[in-house]
């Protein structure tokens, strides 16, 4: 009930731009088909469509975290949070409520997912009968954990900073530029491994797919060891997080 | 009588500042409690620790004789500086996410609305509230759970003279329904008015705590003046009952011991040839027992 109603206070501070979300969220991915379809690939045919499509919507997960940063840092900025305090909620219960949303925005993006691939798949793919339509759909799972941890990081950064633009930036600006730029070089500066880095090590549960289409080698499955540095990350921000709301005063 | 609220040596250092220090408390059911203090002397820091938003550095605190968990804050209503809601939402919607916080069953949001006098504007937003809807709101939310214990920070702190009223009206109706309050205050006039007990908060130090009529039931404070201005201050300095004289806006005001009455002192200035222009019994304002008692500590 804690959720719904921090559903409630979203559905204000967000509002209607969630809905553009979606519709933006299908409209990228007209575009996108319309191209590949030109090109004559086969982008959108079961089997391959949950890696393809599970990599598209990578950009998705970042409307979903501003949400989720905006939602923390409206409680601290609004001082919400110092009053649910007062009233009896317990700093446990209020991380579960915050970890409850993005349960919930997790489970819908991959819902969102499913549908996508289902619709699209039935109107473009060649084959549709069940068991091609099942295959490869661990990658909607892949991409949801990918989602929840890059949701908890979010998570962490926002309850860190409190403040709701400086939150954005810092966030962006981490997971676009400083962490790629850092593991870029260390990659093929030095030779260094970098999958340990965890934006890296988020996106890495579905690589991209399409390098196949030039008949270049790609892992076309989700790997083990990159499930595990996911998890292991969220885990540890969700545990950051948790430290965070605990000692600290609001 | 059963105590409400008990600290043991609870202390709150803010780096290098000392915000409280080793504050003994004790609070009984159906008090009105007052925390005076000027600004920054610790009383909303107290309040903070004692409602699980500002971590103590050390000492303990107990709620109920129960401790200290979350659950016991659900039957605590308490506003701490500013009334906070979420601004998206209105009246009902802020009182229910408050009302689920404290597992109210049933909440009767019409009629509290109606009690503070917000029915009207129970649909529009809360950020298009003025602060008396505001303060009235965050009255309406502290009685939602029907608490036994209802704590205000300032809760008149920038109204209107009206505002001020309804609002200390409403305390007191409170109390008079036998539930507890705390009210910390810089306003000494507003503890006066509303509290049995208080304490005063110096930099952190409880250097007082009473009974609010002890303290002004001390001294008899009267108001004297004539036109000859300097006979009458002779005169009143040969009493031996009036302990000191004072000269406040235009007017001698001199202290009486209890057993001299104003009518004492008209009789004898009058057998002294001097006739009072101006007499007057006040009431002695905690204003001043609270500055002698901050001047005390110095």
């Amino acid at each position: 009930m804690i959720i719904l109603a921090l559903f409630v206070l979203i559905y204000f501070a967000v509002g209607l731009s969630f809905k553009k979300v979606i519709d933006w969220f299908i409209e990228e991915n007209a575009e996108g088909f319309s191209f590949f379809v030109d090109s004559g690939l086969p982008i959108f045919d079961f089997v391959d469509i949950w890696q393809n499509l599970a990599y598209i919507t990578f950009l998705f997960k970042y409307i979903l975290a501003f949400v989720v940063i905006i939602s923390i840092c409206l409680e601290y900025s609004n001082k919400t949070i110092r009053q649910n305090f007062i009233d009896g909620l317990s700093r446990t219960e209020f991380l579960f409520s915050k970890v409850g949303l993005i349960v919930f925005l997790t489970l819908l993006s991959g819902i969102l997912l499913t549908i996508l691939g289902l619709i699209l798949g039935m109107l473009y793919s060649p084959v549709t009968s069940f068991p091609f339509v099942i295959t490869n759909m661990e990658f909607v799972l892949a991409h949801m954990l990918e989602v929840f941890g890059f949701l908890s990081f979010a998570l962490f950064v926002a309850t860190l900073i409190r403040r709701t633009g400086f939150s954005i930036v810092l966030f962006v600006f981490y997971a676009t530029s400083i962490e790629p730029i850092a593991t870029g070089i260390m990659k093929y500066q030095y030779e260094l491994p970098v999958w340990y880095f965890p934006i890296t090590s988020f996106g890495n549960l579905v690589r991209l797919p399409f390098e196949k289409y030039i008949f270049r080698e790609v892992q076309d499955y989700v790997a083990l060891q990159d499930v595990l540095v996911a998890s292991g990350w969220t885990a540890i921000f969700l545990y950051l997080t948790y430290l965070l709301i605990k000692k600290r005063d609001v | 009588m059963s105590t409400v609220l008990q600290t043991n040596q609870l202390t709150k250092h803010f780096g290098r500042i000392k915000a409280v220090q080793e504050l003994d408390l004790q609070i009984e059911t159906g008090q009105v409690f007052g925390i005076l203090g000027p600004n920054g002397s610790g009383k909303t820091t107290t309040l903070g620790m004692l409602l699980g938003v500002t971590k103590r550095t050390s000492g303990t605190f107990s709620w109920f004789e129960q401790g200290e968990g979350h659950a016991l804050r659900k039957r605590i209503g308490a506003i701490l500086e500013h009334p906070i809601f979420y601004p998206f939402l209105n009246s009902i919607e802020n009182l229910k996410i408050a009302a689920h916080i404290k597992d109210v069953q049933n909440p009767d949001f019409d009629g509290l609305l109606k009690t503070v006098g917000l029915y009207d504007r129970r649909l529009d937003a809360f950020k298009t509230y003025s602060l008396g809807m505001k303060q009235r709101l965050a009255i309406a939310t502290a009685l939602v759970s029907d608490p036994d214990i209802l704590i205000f920070d300032e809760p008149t702190n920038g109204l209107d003279p009206q505002g001020i009223a309804d609002i200390r009206k409403m305390i007191v109706d409170i109390a008079e329904m036998g539930k507890t309050i705390i009210l910390a205050s810089h306003l000494l006039d507003e503890v006066q008015k509303v509290c049995s007990d208080f304490m005063v908060l110096k930099s952190g130090v409880k250097v007082f705590q009473g009974k609010v009529d002890d303290v002004l039931n001390q001294k008899q404070r009267i108001e004297v003046y004539a036109d000859d201005e300097e006979a009458l201050r002779t005169a009143l300095s040969e009493v031996n009952q009036v302990s000191s004289v004072k000269f406040e806006y235009g007017v001698l005001v001199a202290e009486l011991n209890e057993e001299y009455s104003a009518r004492d002192l008209n009789t004898f200035l009058y057998e002294r040839g001097i006739v009072a222009s101006h007499l007057a019994n006040v009431r002695s304002s905690l204003e001043e027992q609270f500055l002698s008692i901050l001047d005390e500590d110095d």
